[in-house]
């Protein structure tokens, strides 16, 4: 318990271990010992490094289940975090579901959907067709819009986590929990990129992707999948019109409607074959000068997700916990937690 | 004076129904560790200087509480952080431990650390004649009241003492 939140903090705090074995003096290997979980330091060292990390010692006693068995996605061999910001994200990760699964725990562990199978679909080689089969393979219709992206997955015992990182190159990542899928999101993304990027990494949790295809390619298809799924052709065909001639105002509440960016509408029109590829360019290019290549504005509401609260606003009001140690699970202030049990909403 | 180890939602019971002060009456030293005195992300946050100005007393914990805490945490999921080092606290220290939250209580009893309660404070401010019949009625009848929210006792124990004093 102590050695995995000591490993949290310190990356939280973006912190190698031989700065913090130099401010609390003590050498890099003793941290190293500390965080797995080989020795542990006596209080008053406990304190310094409590101190240094901007955290209280009481802290180190968050509890972590040692039954959970975490499976990683890997991040990209060229990806622009920095190994201490992927190894900061995955502890995160772990802090996080380790949180979840303690709800799910205290309420008997049957209060999560079978989730679907992983690594089950084969890739066809047509994008459309593999949208379509991951829509199929999640019980979706095949085409429309799919609003509620978030609240869909966790139905179907997908779990998501909105992940807190100050870095705007990390989109996602997933993996495993128990054998349980999960997807993990950046906050400050977009709504609209955060739901493609949940499709991005759907499509590498429920395809099966070849060994030896090159990051890249692996990266391209699944982006591909992602608007495939999110806007297929058949309703690109359908919203849009066959063929049109500019990009204009009325496609921006198409890509509202579908809870994708004008990017990616764009991109989608162009595959189906209803615009050119020049006034795909040139889109870009108006596009880029208005600044949207980083800040596309905004035309949906953030998703978030709601299944972790749930459980344990149930725990509370079943009297499973207390309301302090909902807070501490939720990470909100005690009173928030009370002004959010709704005992009064009917009486 | 007796040293109890105090968790952080007991204090809440006294706090809704107005009576703060009433259980610093009695000869005891309420103990709680110094983090979840200063931690407003878990108490509500006016009981903390309150607390303090009726006498609480912050406290750290050992390296040896640290360790107890810690392993409680794999034995009482329901537990919070500040539930397992009061916990760890009076059975460190050997002394009581005064909780309001069942799953705390439970987990003392396995743990062989002898508890007190709300009910149990009252019952001792009224032996103790620090309160009157009439005040120990009055302040039942307001646990009763507002059971059931912020306030999770058991009924049943309060009724039967209300109906003693019929």
């Amino acid at each position: 318990m102590f050695s995995k939140n000591l490993k949290y903090y310190r990356l939280k705090k973006g912190m190698t271990k031989k700065e913090l074995a130099n401010r609390v003096d003590i050498s890099s290997m003793a941290i190293s010992n500390y965080e797995n979980g080989k020795r542990k330091p006596d209080m008053e060292l406990m304190k310094k490094i409590a101190a240094v990390l901007g955290v209280r010692v009481s802290d180190f006693l968050t509890v972590r289940n040692e039954k959970l068995v975490f499976c990683h996605g890997e991040f990209r061999k060229n990806s622009s975090l920095s190994i201490a910001q992927q190894e900061y994200v995955k502890e995160s990760v772990e802090e996080y579901f380790n949180r979840f699964m303690t709800i799910v725990e205290i309420l008997g562990g049957d209060v999560l959907p079978d989730a679907p199978s992983v690594s089950i679909l084969p890739l066809t080689g047509n994008i459309e067709q593999d949208g379509r089969s991951l829509r199929k393979h999640l019980s979706l219709a095949l085409d429309g819009p799919i609003s509620n992206l978030i609240e869909i997955l966790e139905n179907k015992g997908i779990l998501i986590y909105v992940c807190k990182i100050d870095n705007d190159k990390f989109s996602g990542m997933s993996g495993t929990v128990n054998g349980r899928p999960y997807i993990v999101i950046n906050e400050n993304m977009s709504p609209e990129r955060n739901r493609s990027t949940i499709v991005h990494e759907l499509s590498h949790l429920m395809f099966k992707w070849p060994d030896d295809m090159i990051d890249s390619k692996t990266e391209e298809l699944a982006t591909a999948i992602s608007g495939a799924f999110l806007f297929p052709k058949t309703d690109a065909i359908r919203e849009l019109g066959i063929h049109r001639t500019v990009i204009a105002k009325d496609m921006s509440l198409v890509a509202q409607e579908y809870g994708i960016s004008m990017y990616m509408l764009v991109k989608r029109a162009k595959l189906s074959g209803i615009i050119t590829v020049s006034l795909e360019k040139e889109f870009y290019i108006c596009a880029a000068k208005a600044g949207w290549k980083k800040n596309e504005p905004s035309r949906i509401e953030k998703e978030v997700p709601s299944l972790f609260e749930q459980l344990v606003y149930r725990a509370i009001n079943e009297n499973d916990i207390s309301m302090q140690r909902g807070a501490e699970l939720l990470k909100i202030p005690y009173d928030e937690v009370v002004s959010r049990c709704c005992f009064s909403e009917v009486q | 004076m007796e040293y109890v180890s105090s968790d952080t939602n007991v204090w809440i019971d006294f706090s809704i129904i107005g009576c703060l002060e009433l259980p610093f009456l009695l000869p005891y030293t309420y103990i709680m560790n110094s983090d979840a005195i200063e931690d407003e992300l878990l108490s509500p946050s006016v009981l903390r200087d309150d607390l303090l100005g009726h006498g609480l007393v912050g406290v750290e914990i050992t390296i040896e509480e640290f360790n107890l805490a810690e392993k409680y945490g794999k034995q009482y999921l329901r537990l919070s952080k500040y539930d397992r080092i009061a916990l760890a606290i009076a059975k460190a220290r050997g002394i009581c431990l005064l909780t309001g939250d069942g799953a705390l209580r439970k987990a003392a009893m396995r743990e062989k650390v002898k508890t007190i309660g709300t009910i149990g404070i009252f019952d001792q401010l009224m032996a103790g004649n620090y309160i009157t019949e009439h005040e120990y009625k009055f302040y039942l009848q307001q646990l009763l009241k507002h059971n059931g929210r912020e306030i999770r006792l058991p009924k049943s124990e309060i009724n039967l003492r209300l109906q003693r004093l019929k």
